[in-house]
Order: C-alpha cells, then sequence, then structure tokens
C-alpha cells in the first residue's frame, strides 16, 4: 500500500536532551497511528516537522511525496490539522473563524460541518475569546475535519474535552477511518490510542522505542492470571504444579501466572476443587505493554 | 504572493485600532491648524515684531530728525551769517562808486580777452590786504547777480552757496540722493525761513535754531507718514504704526533734549578751554570748541537714535528677534504635529498592529490555522505586510483630506501650501514605513510576542523620545528655548531624517533623507519576509 508519511533520520536537536533523535517511521494510506509519550518526549516536535512547521537538522520529512519543509503549503491541501496548543485570531465568533478558514483554503463550501457541530454539541455563533478550553477544542477540532481531508493529524486532541465528547470524538474518528483516512494522532493517554489506532508508536526522550501493532496486542495469545488461596497449603501445592508462575506473594497466598489461551480450561480444571479467594485476569493492555519496554530501557541504562 | 482571505482577516482584527489611531489623529491636526488660523496663537509673537518694528521706526525718526535738524541748524545759522554780511559789504562797506569802478575795471578785463578768474585776480592784486577779501566776495557776487544788490537778491545768492555746501558735504558722505534731496530740503528750509523772519514785527530777530527746532518735526511728521521701511522683505508703512501728531511729537522731543544736551556741553567744554588753555587767544578756543562740540553732537546722535535691539547685548537681540520672527505655523504644523503628536498614535498602531500580524499569531498559536491551509509562508508575510503599509497609507490618506480641507478653511493665516501639505503627510507616511518596517521585523524575527513588542516597539518609542528630546536642540525652537547639547538626540533618531523644515523651506533635502527612510523600510520588509520563511514556528 502507498506510504502517505515518511519520516527518514529525522534528527531535530533543542540541545539539554530535548527534541527528537533519528526517527525513523511511515504511515501507509488508511491507516491509523497514535503516538504516544510522557510530556516533552518529542511528540509535538514530530508533528511540527510533519507539518513543515520546524526545520529538520536533519533527515527528511515526505508527506504524500512532498518535502515537509520546502513544499510546506503543498501538502496542506490534504491535511487536517488540530494543533497541540489552541489559539484564535482576532474574530469575532467561531463562525467567522471558520469562514476566514475555509476561504484561506480556497473551499466555498464545508464538507460536513453541520454534521461535526450537531456530533460535538458546538455552537460556533459563540465569541472566540470567551470560549472555554474544551469548546477551543472542539472548534479546532470541526476546523480540522470539516474539509474532507485526506490525512488528519491531531496533537493531542481530546484535552479539555468532556468524557462524554471524549467518546463522540473517538466515534468520530472511527468514522473518518471508515473513509479510508490517514490519521496521526498523539496523545499521553493509552486507552484512547488503544481503541482508534491500528499502530501505535511509543517515543521517549526523541527517540522511538516501539512501534505495537495493536491487532496483535489485542489477539495476544498469553493471559495473565491472578490467584489467591485460602489455605497455604493449596498455595504450595500450584507452586509445584506445571503452571508457569511469574510472580509469588506468599504472605497473602497469591500467585501470578501467564498461560496461553488454550491452556486456560486445563487451570480452571485444576483450581475447580481449590479453595481460592479470588482469580482475576490481569489485562496486558498498551500501557503494561509500553512500561514493561520503557522499564526494560531504564534497567538498560542503569547497567551501564 | 498575496493572499485576500488573510487580508481580510487582518482588516477585522485591526479595524478597531486603525480608526481610533486614525480619527484621533485627524482630529489633532484639525484642532492644531484651526486654532493656528483663527485663534491667532501667533498674537504674542506678532506683536513682539510691532514692538520691534515700532521701535526701529521710532529710532529711524528720531535720527533722521536729529540729522536734519543739524543741516538745517547750520545751514541757517550760516544763511543768517552770510546773508548779513553780505547786505553789509554791498550796500555799507562798498559805496556805489566804488562798486561801479570795479564793475567797469572788471568788465574791461574780461573784453580785453582775460577769462573771469584771471580778470578777478588782476582786480585783487592792485588792491591793498585788507580790501580783498570784501572785493572778491563782491566780484563772485556780481558774476552770479550782477547789479541788484536788494536784500532778495542777497538771500538768493547765499541761499545758492549754502546748497552748494550742502550738496558737496553730503555727496562725500552719503551719496548723491541724498544730497540732492538734502538741497531740495535746504532750499524749501531757508526760503521758509526767509518768510518767516520777514514776517516777524520789525525790531524781532529771527532766532534760525529757535526756527529749526519748531520748523523740523513739522515738515518730518509728513515726510515720514507716508514712507514705507523694508523690514526683512516685510514692507512697513509709518502711518502704520505713528500718527502724524506722535510722530511729530517724538521729533520734537528729541530735538529739544538734544539741544539742552548740547547747550549744557558747549558751555562745559568751553569752561575747560578757556581754564586750561589760558595761553590761547578767544577765536583759537573758538576754533576747538567747534570741533568738540560736533563730536558731542555726533556722539549724541548716535546715543540716542540706537533702537531698543541694537541696546541690548548681541545674542540677547538676535533670540529676541528670531522670537518674534518664529513661524507659527512652523513650529506647530511642522515640529509639534508631524514629528510628535500627529506620529505618536500612528507609531503606536505601528507597534500593536505589527505584533498583532505575526507574532503574537505565531506566540498564541493562531498562526497554526493559516498555515494549516496551503497557504505560503511568503504569502503570509507579504500580506500582513501590505496591510500594514497600506493601512499606513490610508490612515495618513485621511490626514492629508482633513489637513488640506481645514488649510482651506484656516485661509491665509497659515504658512503652508496644499503642496506642503501633500509632502508633509507623504513624508510622515514615509517616516512611519520605515518604522513600520522595523516593528515588522522583530515581529517576524521573535516567536514570544512580548520579546518582539518590547524590542520593535522600544525601538520605535527611543526613536520618538529621541525626536522629543532632539527637537529642543533642533533649530525650530527659538534659541531662546534651544538646549544645544540635545542636538544630540537628533542623530540616534531616525525619525530624524523625516525633515519638515526643509519641506516647509522649500528646499530639496528632504528627497534624499526621505528616500534612506524608504530603504531602511524595504530592506527591514525584505529581511522579515525572508526570515518568516526560514525559520522555525512553534505551532
Amino acid at each position: 500500500m502507498e506510504e502517505v508519511i515518511t519520516v527518514e533520520n529525522l534528527t531535530k536537536d533543542y540541545g539539554n536532551g530535548r527534541g527528537v533523535f533519528d526517527l525513523n517511521f511511515s504511515i501507509k494510506k488508511g491507516v491509523t497511528l497514535g503516538f504516544v509519550g510522557a510530556n516533552g518526549a518529542g511528540k509535538t516536535t514530530t508533528i511540527r516537522a510533519i507539518l513543515g512547521f520546524i526545520k529538520p537538522d536533519k533527515g527528511k520529512v515526505h508527506v504524500k511525496g512532498f518535502d515537509s519543509w520546502t513544499q510546506s503549503d503543498k501538502i496542506k491541501a490534504f491535511v487536517g490539522y488540530v494543533p497541540g496548543e489552541i489559539g484564535f485570531p482576532d474574530l469575532k465568533s467561531g463562525t467567522a473563524f471558520l469562514k476566514s478558514q475555509a476561504e484561506l483554503r480556497g473551499n466555498k463550501e464545508f464538507d460536513n460541518l453541520n454534521e461535526l457541530l450537531k456530533t460535538l454539541h458546538l455552537d460556533p455563533t459563540a465569541n472566540l475569546k470567551r470560549m472555554s478550553k474544551g469548546m477551543k477544542q472542539k472548534t479546532a477540532i470541526v476546523t480540522a475535519l470539516s474539509y474532507d481531508a485526506e490525512i488528519l493529524i491531531l496533537d493531542e486532541p481530546t484535552t479539555g474535552l468532556d468524557p462524554l465528547m471524549r467518546v463522540a470524538f473517538l466515534e468520530l474518528i472511527e468514522k473518518e477511518k471508515q473513509k479510508g483516512k490517514t490519521i496521526f494522532i498523539s496523545s499521553h493517554l493509552y486507552e484512547e490510542l488503544e481503541k482508534v489506532c491500528d499502530y501505535v508508536a511509543l517515543i521517549d526522550k526523541g527517540h522511538i522505542i516501539e512501534i505495537t501493532d495493536m491487532d496483535k496486542l489485542r489477539n495476544r495469545s498469553v493471559r495473565e492470571y491472578k490467584i489467591e488461596f485460602n489455605s497455604e497449603q493449596d498455595y504450595l501445592d500450584f507452586c509445584k504444579s506445571e503452571f508457569e508462575i511469574i510472580r509469588k506473594q506468599p504472605q497473602y497466598n497469591q500467585v501470578t501466572i501467564k498461560i496461553e489461551r488454550d491452556d486456560i480450561s486445563n487451570l480452571f480444571k485444576y483450581i475447580s476443587n481449590k479453595n481460592i479467594k479470588f482469580i482475576s485476569e490481569i489485562k496486558y493492555n498498551l500501557e503494561r505493554h509500553f512500561l514493561n519496554f520503557l522499564n526494560k530501557q531504564q534497567k538498560e541504562v542503569k547497567h551501564v | 504572493m498575496f493572499s485576500k482571505p488573510l487580508f481580510k482577516q487582518s482588516c477585522k482584527a485591526n479595524l478597531g485600532l486603525w480608526s481610533f489611531v486614525t480619527v484621533i489623529t485627524c482630529i489633532i491636526l484639525a484642532v492644531l491648524i484651526l486654532v493656528i488660523g483663527n485663534l491667532n496663537v501667533g498674537t504674542v509673537s506678532k506683536s513682539m515684531v510691532d514692538m520691534f518694528v515700532k521701535d526701529s521706526v521710532e529710532a529711524s525718526i528720531k535720527k533722521q530728525s536729529l540729522t536734519y535738524f543739524n543741516l538745517t541748524d547750520e545751514a541757517l545759522v550760516n544763511f543768517d551769517d552770510n546773508a548779513n554780511s553780505l547786505d553789509q559789504l554791498l550796500n555799507e562797506a562798498l559805496s556805489s562808486q566804488q562798486k561801479t569802478i570795479i564793475i567797469s575795471f572788471y568788465n574791461t578785463l574780461l573784453e580785453q580777452g582775460k577769462d573771469e578768474e584771471e580778470a578777478k585776480d588782476t582786480i585783487l592784486a592792485n588792491l591793498p590786504n585788507e580790501q580783498k577779501l570784501g572785493v572778491s566776495t563782491f566780484i563772485d557776487y556780481y558774476r552770479v547777480m550782477g547789479e541788484n544788490y536788494d536784500k532778495s537778491s542777497i538771500n538768493e545768492y547765499v541761499l545758492r552757496q549754502i546748497e552748494i555746501t550742502v550738496y558737496e558735504k553730503l555727496l562725500e558722505e552719503s551719496g548723491e540722493e541724498m544730497a540732492n534731496s538734502a538741497k531740495i530740503f535746504i532750499h524749501q528750509a531757508v526760503n521758509d525761513y526767509i518768510s518767516y523772519s520777514s514776517a516777524l514785527p520789525s525790531g524781532q530777530t529771527a532766532d534760525p535754531t529757535t526756527f529749526a527746532t519748531g520748523y523740523i518735526p513739522n515738515v518730518l511728521k509728513e515726510v515720514f507718514f507716508t514712507q514705507e521701511f523694508d523690514n526683512q522683505g516685510q514692507i512697513i508703512r509709518v502711518s502704520d504704526y505713528f500718527s502724524k501728531a506722535q510722530i511729530g511729537e517724538s521729533s520734537l522731543s528729541v530735538i529739544l533734549s538734544y539741544r539742552a544736551q548740547i547747550d549744557y556741553k558747549t558751555n562745559e567744554i568751553k569752561n575747560e578751554l578757556t581754564l586750561s588753555n589760558p595761553e590761547l587767544s578767544e577765536a583759537e578756543i573758538e576754533a576747538l570748541l567747534f570741533e568738540r562740540v560736533q563730536q558731542e553732537k555726533l556722539n549724541y546722535i548716535n546715543s540716542l537714535s540706537g533702537s531698543m535691539l541694537d541696546s541690548l547685548p548681541a545674542d540677547v537681540s538676535s533670540s529676541l528677534q528670531e522670537l518674534g520672527n518664529m513661524n507659527m505655523s512652523e513650529l506647530v504644523i511642522g515640529s509639534m504635529f508631524f514629528k510628535m503628536a500627529g506620529i505618536l498614535l500612528p507609531i503606536v498602531y505601528i507597534i500593536m498592529a505589527s505584533n498583532n500580524l505575526i507574532s503574537s499569531q505565531v506566540d498564541s498559536g493562531s498562526m497554526a490555522f493559516v498555515l494549516s491551509t496551503p497557504t505560503k509562508r511568503t504569502t503570509i508575510s507579504f500580506t500582513q505586510m501590505a496591510f500594514l503599509v497600506l493601512s499606513l497609507f490610508a490612515m495618513f490618506f485621511c490626514t492629508t483630506i482633513v489637513g488640506l480641507v481645514c488649510l482651506a478653511i484656516a485661509g491665509s493665516s497659515i504658512s503652508i501650501t496644499y503642496s506642503q501639505m501633500i509632502l508633509l503627510n507623504l513624508g510622515a507616511f514615509i517616516t512611519m514605513f520605515a518604522i513600520a518596517g522595523i516593528c515588522f521585523l522583530t515581529s517576524s524575527w521573535f516567536n514570544r510576542s512580548k520579546l518582539a513588542m518590547s524590542i520593535g516597539g522600544g525601538l520605535s518609542m527611543f526613536f520618538f523620545v529621541a525626536t522629543i528630546l532632539g527637537l529642543f536642540g533642533s533649530p525650530t525652537v527659538p534659541s531662546m528655548m534651544r538646549v544645544g547639547a540635545m542636538d544630540f538626540f537628533n542623530y540616534l533618531s531616525i525619525i530624524t531624517l523625516f525633515d519638515c523644515l526643509s519641506i516647509l523651506h522649500g528646499t530639496t533635502a528632504f528627497i534624499w533623507k526621505g528616500a534612506i527612510l524608504l530603504a531602511v523600510g524595504i530592506v527591514c520588509f525584505v529581511i522579515s519576509i525572508f526570515k518568516f520563511k526560514k525559520k522555525d514556528l512553534p505551532l
């Protein structure tokens, strides 16, 4: 499939370890890539480089074959962008702003404005200056989505939105995905990305540590369970069994085990005649997945 | 290169500020022009000019009064003396027989082919010394007047001689024109004197000095009243400042005090001379006295007739004169409006607008929305620049219209022409263009709006303040209030390159200075566009 965004050896060094270093990734058409990382990890820097707001120290970014820095204006024709930090020009109302943006784009009509406004419960006639954080965010989202742009670049699009609106927003993104759009979405909230992304990249201190295929994560064959026994004897017996135990907590008579999906019935058979206090599945989500990577990295650092 | 929607957006965002600044600036200009035009702010300066003019006219009246008085007095005294002695010679010293003999002898000599001088010399050579002078005078008289020995012929002869004396004396001192008019004046004066003395009751003799004292003011007041002076290109009529009576009064009073002074001095000097030179004869003392008195007269005329300005120290009098000649419209419109009041608000507008147009949008992040549309960065900065420059042009177009209309209302009381008003506004626009360039450059250079505003705005404000301080050292301000060292500030401010005085005085210096301002602006805008194209934006 056609690669819409390619990032090669992208380096932008702001000094003191800030910036991004030697990033390499590409996004194929129709793929939703999540971009996760702590504050200051380099998410926004990457996005700025993709949009051509900053000049890379090294490397190149291409969007649909156009160089981000030198042909910045060309790529904007395909891109809808929600900035991380939102400031509006000195215009009276949201309507005036939307109109002005449409004129700047050269669009005379909005493609799906009314639908968007309805979904997000946004009244665009409000005064731009007096808008709350959430309203500003919604206005920015409407601006980015209302042109049917092929590529959406969203920098922490859900900040300031209330939980209901988050859900509505994620539904919107889901719809856009179905239209075959390529979406690049950054966030520091894992569960948001888990829901909508095809791939999620983890960035830390300017380096991409891992790009995870969400399908694989969702369909992981290995599960983890935590079991607490009422009697110590049962606990000791279980420790001797063939199940793969990854953590023992004798003071509580607890074990954590790792088990293939196909073997789960064996486990339940085994514990069915034991006196157990509880059994719970430890969900292996994106957060845990990435924490593993981060911990691993930290250990490596310690060894050095 | 140009984005209409962005231009529209900038218009909407800055319309309020623009209208406010334009309206206030226009009002200030209108008030200044109408106030100077109708309420005559220049009254003080005008009365000062009047005072100086009046003073110098009066000084001139006094000086001329004394000059004419002296001239007339001397001429009349001479006339009296000469006429009396001639009368005595012709009608008493020489008998009619003697006269006939001399005449026939003289005529015989002429017939023998001698010319007049030779004939006279031959006659004199045969006479004893004591008679020579009298006969010589008689022959001279005969040559002119013939055998008429009556009073009026004698008077006519003496008058002619005095006229010649006066003419020759003044020809040397003051030139032909003056000598001629003095000759005519003396002719009239002597004739008037003759009719005055003949009208006196018998037994009384006329005193030439007394006659001259009364005569001169009477004649001069008629002469002066119609006179015109040229005061620095301005024609001043004496009749505008003095009535005939005033002229006569002033003339009479100066003559009287002059006479009193000279009488006193004459006595004093005579006493002094007699005491210190007992060996000299009376005639020698008289000669010395005459010389000294002449000197005193000159001194007195010079001391009395100097105008007020002449009596002050040179720099004080020149600064007073300058204050008097100060051009109010030049100061108020040229310096106060176009270098201070009229550009302050436009500068504020420039600082705020140029900040709004670029750096504030980058700082707040709203530039991200513009840049997320297919708009080139050069298009953005060019459009914003175009907006800034066009809005300034529109602003000064408004002030030009207001200025022209107000000039038309104020009429001739303001010494600024329509074309000067247009040039002044154009100059102010070009100055603002340069300042806009600087502010736009800082706005494009820095991502932080605060930094851009404090550097660009600070610099502009510095220029403005330096201009105000420099004004106190510039030639626009009367030297009385001028602090020369303050001129230094003019070299620190680019607003100095806006040369109002050159425009108002019709010189061409403002053209090359304006070209520099234009160049500064253009360079700044070009750098701005390049910088904005190349820099990293935190959006």
